[in-house]
């Protein structure tokens, strides 16, 4: 059985086939810390949510701290902020290993495949100074699993541009990092990781819009989680804004696409078999931030505004379903397997 | 006894006929169960099947709705079709077109790309393109006006449909009703709405929700009843549309060069395949014909509008239900399937079938007091009389072959055929019947037992990995979400830090107060020393805005300009000197 794992800033995703069918998991990546009393404890057992405890105080993760982080008026903090493990909260770190454990079943064999996505630029880093990779790949181990890396933008581009042989421009536009990838029938030629995502626009728009809120202990935060729930419910379009708070968001919109498209450009014009390519090729967008309506106007206006090394035949939208990519990493990790046991068969 | 022995080549004649009734029946029944288990097999084989309806659907169809001079679905004999090319077909994009083009493809909806005269997006066989309107307001243009919306169907067909449907019955259990379906089957709809991405989510919980133009319902192929469809809009085909292009070039009127369409005639084209259907206003019945007068008789239509009745009632329907007549209850064919009969649709055959058996179905119009011709789906569920029953089962059995035996039938027909000739028996008398019934009850036990023994059920064939894996590439696997289950309680070690990067009170620091000068001191010269000591007035009105309040007036420079401190000093130090000189 191949797995895969789907490992954002934002959220934590898991995909397996399971018979006819595929199962998915996932999960926010927050955690929330409130007093340790008894009527907190009563009223969690009562609403069978789980919990944590550290010294004194009560920890609740995932989707639950969040929607307990407005009840009890605590700042709900990531695990993964700027997709980088932080050095000094071992409490994310528990949590992150509680996590994999939960969204990774039990392998029927021992060293089966998962293939997994890491946060943030990880997997441009060298794997000596990666604390991430080392980290999480050493969690899946530990599950049972022999983890493969793949890039969300490969993986996009596995999951959508099947008609096209595996060929074209893949884009994820994640929370913290907005990766880019050029392949060409599967192989990928150029990717570059441009660290600035949906997170980026929910905190410009909270500092602009001067969105403060208090926690129970009386501290002032930005309010960053409420502009995001505000960017996810807006039904305005980036193409027909009406002034006001649209406007602010569509020109952070505008920053964002402008940049990740100029940045592609530069990367993939240093590839050095670009030429090989035939062209012109698709692009295809997944990610939270490329819901909004208009982004593929937006992002075709960029494509035309700015020297893009590769032709553009058309882009496209993959935002339907939220396991794009971690369908993308099962078909990456079930090609691996049958690729080994072809070569078991052989030898 | 010389009963017993006059009825001695009675009884072995009737053991014999028996044995063979019986062997026949259970080779039948073996069959039969087979199938029924090859069905029972769970979705093993279901996205195969799917895999190759969609093979069998690829007949260079596509729709387009929305925001096009012309939806509906077109056939095109085209080697590969562009969105370009298709919006073409379809008479090009209207004024309120957003530019936006949403892509249902394999029956899935997650793509969208962004429509420019020199895109060359190449659409593949049963795509839904679905153009947006700028705005809700745009819906109005198009001819879907405040009565009607555009909906799609996706999975119902081999190719896609598209229809325009009164807006008050646009809703997924009248849809579902509409289509003869059972109203459970409304939950399994995947609603795809014109609207954004969050509604399109517990739309499909609330089936009695109003749906909006531009909707796009995917059925599960698995749940729906083939028999039961009513007649659907058929495509524009190439050549048809070639022909009105000729027609409309020799006859400017459009609707007097429509084609006649009759049993054999040729599908329908123009806009008149996308075809307004008024949904049941009792549940069963389902309009299909567009009203016409009342007391007209429709044979003999003489104004334009019955005219157009005439041309357009035919076409819509397929051209498989017969024209209008006064009124007829009564099934029409006694060769239609048995509207009981719950057809096999696991394999692409049965589909075909099924399909052709739902497309060829008997429909029985009635007309209300209106003068709107109605389908009766009752009357389709009601019995054939047994006289056609049985003259159905013959002519069933005698031209089906085998294959459509299996596949298109719930009994097997040889097991009818046993059965009509088992009907022979009832003439014998009543204790040779009791004997048979009693010695085909021992010799179909002692015939049936080996046969249910020796042939096992054939166990589910194994899907191969490969196959898997197309099956995930193609995104043909059902996805499903389940909830991570964490332990109830955990025990983490090492203390919480919580993380001040989004905190804002180190620039934001309130800031000192800022007293009032003293001004009227009685004591010049700490008056003196205060003045020194205050800052300037435009330092404080940027330390104002700097804090992001309006500038204050700062009363020391009131204060310095209304009260001449420095003469004060002035005037002090004149006395001191004064006291000195005096």
């Amino acid at each position: 059985m191949t797995i895969a794992l789907d490992l954002g800033c934002h959220r934590l995703r898991s995909l397996r086939r399971d018979g006819d069918e595929l199962i998915g998991r996932s999960c926010h990546t927050f955690y929330s810390v409130f007093a340790d009393s008894d009527s907190h404890r009563t009223l969690m057992k009562q609403a069978q949510v789980p919990y944590g405890i550290c010294e004194s105080e009560l920890v609740l993760m995932g989707d639950d701290a969040v929607d307990y982080a407005e009840l009890f008026q605590i700042q709900a903090q990531r695990l993964l902020p700027g997709g980088i493990i932080p050095q000094v909260d071992p409490l994310a770190r528990q949590i992150l290993a509680s996590f994999v454990e939960a969204l990774l079943p039990e392998p029927i064999e021992s060293g089966e495949l998962c293939c997994m996505t890491l946060p943030g630029n990880s997997v441009d880093r060298l794997p000596s100074k990666n604390r991430e990779l080392e980290f999480l790949t050493r969690l899946v181990r530990l599950r049972g699993y022999t983890p493969q890396i793949l890039s969300s933008a490969m993986a996009v581009i596995l999951a959508e541009l099947v008609h096209e042989n595996f060929t074209g421009i893949g884009i994820s536009f994640g929370a913290a990092t907005c990766e880019a990838s050029l392949a060409h029938c599967g192989i990928e030629l150029a990717h570059c990781t441009i660290e600035r995502g949906g997170h980026w626009i929910d905190q410009e728009m909270a500092r602009k819009t001067k969105a403060y809120k208090w926690d129970c202990h009386g501290e002032k935060y930005l309010d960053v989680n409420g502009c995001m729930l505000t960017k996810e419910q807006s039904v305005c379009s980036l193409t027909q804004v009406h002034g006001g708070d649209e406007e602010l968001l569509a020109e952070l919109y505008r920053d964002l696409v402008t940049h990740v498209v100029q940045e592609a450009a530069k990367c993939f014009g240093k590839a050095p078999r670009i030429q090989d390519v035939p062209q012109p090729v698709s692009v295809v967008c997944s990610g939270g931030p490329a819901r909004i309506a208009g982004f593929d106007a937006l992002l075709n206006h960029a494509l035309d505004g700015s020297a893009f090394p590769v032709a553009i035949k058309d882009v496209r939208l993959a935002v339907t379903s939220d396991l794009t990519v971690a369908r993308g990493c099962l078909i990456s990790g079930e090609l691996e397997a049958q690729t080994q046991a072809d070569e078991l068969v052989a030898a | 006894m010389r009963g017993r022995c006059c009825h001695r080549p009675t009884f072995l004649m009737a053991c014999v006929l028996t044995l063979a009734f019986s062997s026949a029946a259970a080779q039948d029944f073996v069959q039969y169960a087979d199938q029924t288990n090859s069905k029972a097999q769970g979705s093993v084989g279901d996205f195969r099947a799917e895999n190759n309806q969609s093979s069998r659907a690829r007949s260079q169809a596509y729709g387009i709705m929305g925001q096009v001079a012309r939806p509906g679905v077109y056939e095109l004999n085209e080697r590969s079709v562009t969105l370009r090319q298709l919006v073409d077909y379809a008479g090009g994009l209207t004024k309120n077109a957003q530019g936006r083009v949403r892509l249902i493809r394999g029956g899935r909806a997650g793509q969208q790309t962004w429509y420019t005269p020199q895109s060359r997006f190449e659409l593949f066989a049963g795509d839904l393109v679905i153009v947006d309107a700028v705005s809700n307001a745009g819906a109005m243009a198009n001819g879907v006006d405040g009565q009607f919306v555009q909906l799609g169907f996706v999975n119902l067909l081999s190719n896609p449909v598209v229809i325009k449907l009164r807006r008050e019955y646009a809703t997924a259990r009248g849809i579902v009703l509409f289509l003869g379906q059972s109203a459970q089957m409304a939950g399994s709809v995947q609603i795809v709405s014109s609207t954004r991405f969050n509604d399109l989510r517990g739309t499909s919980n609330q089936p009695g929700r109003s749906l909006p133009s531009g909707t796009v319902l995917i059925f599960d192929p698995r749940t729906i009843d083939y028999s039961r469809l009513p007649s659907l809009p058929v495509p524009y085909t190439s050549d048809a549309l070639q022909a009105e292009r000729r027609n409309r070039l020799r006859a400017p009127n459009p609707i007097a060069s429509m084609p006649q369409v009759g049993n054999h005639a040729p599908k329908p084209i123009g806009p008149l395949a996308e075809r307004e259907i008024d949904p049941p206003a009792v549940p069963g019945r389902v309009h299909i014909v567009t009203p016409s007068a009342p007391a007209t008789n429709p044979k003999t239509p003489s104004s334009d509008e019955s005219k157009e009745t005439e041309t357009t009632e035919p076409s819509e329907s397929a051209g498989n239900v017969e024209p209008p007549k006064e009124t007829t209850t009564e099934p029409i064919s006694p060769s239609a399937p048995l509207p009981d009969s719950e057809p096999d649709i696991s394999t692409p055959a049965a589909q075909n079938g099924a399909i052709a058996a739902a497309e060829n179905h008997p429909v029985s119009e009635i007309k209300d007091d209106m003068g709107f011709a109605f389908v009766d789906l009752n009357s389709a569920a009601e019995p054939v009389p047994a006289e056609a029953q049985r003259a159905h089962n013959e002519n069933h059995v005698a031209q089906t072959s085998p294959v459509s035996n299996d596949t298109t039938s719930n009994a097997p027909p040889r097991l009818t055929q046993r059965l009509e000739r088992a009907k022979e028996f009832t003439d014998w008398p009543a204790v040779s019947i009791l004997i048979i019934v009693i010695s085909a009850l021992v010799i179909a036990t002692v015939v049936l037992w080996p046969l249910v023994k020796r042939d096992p059920p054939r166990p589910p064939r194994q899907t191969s990995p490969r196959e898997y894996l197309d099956a995930i590439i193609s995104d043909k696997l059902p996805i499903l979400e389940e909830r991570i289950e964490l332990p109830e309680t955990q025990e983490f070690y090492g203390s919480p830090s919580i993380r001040r990067q989004l905190r804002v009170d180190a620039k934001e620091d309130v800031p000192k107060p800022n007293f009032r000068p003293n001004v009227t001191s009685k004591q010049p010269v700490l008056a003196a020393q205060f003045v020194g000591q205050a800052p300037p007035a435009s330092d404080m009105a940027g330390t104002s805005q700097k804090f992001g309040r309006e500038p204050i007036q700062s009363s020391t420079t009131q204060t310095a300009t209304e009260v001449p401190q420095s003469d004060i000093i002035e005037r002090a130090l004149r006395t001191v000197q004064g006291d000195q000189q005096g």
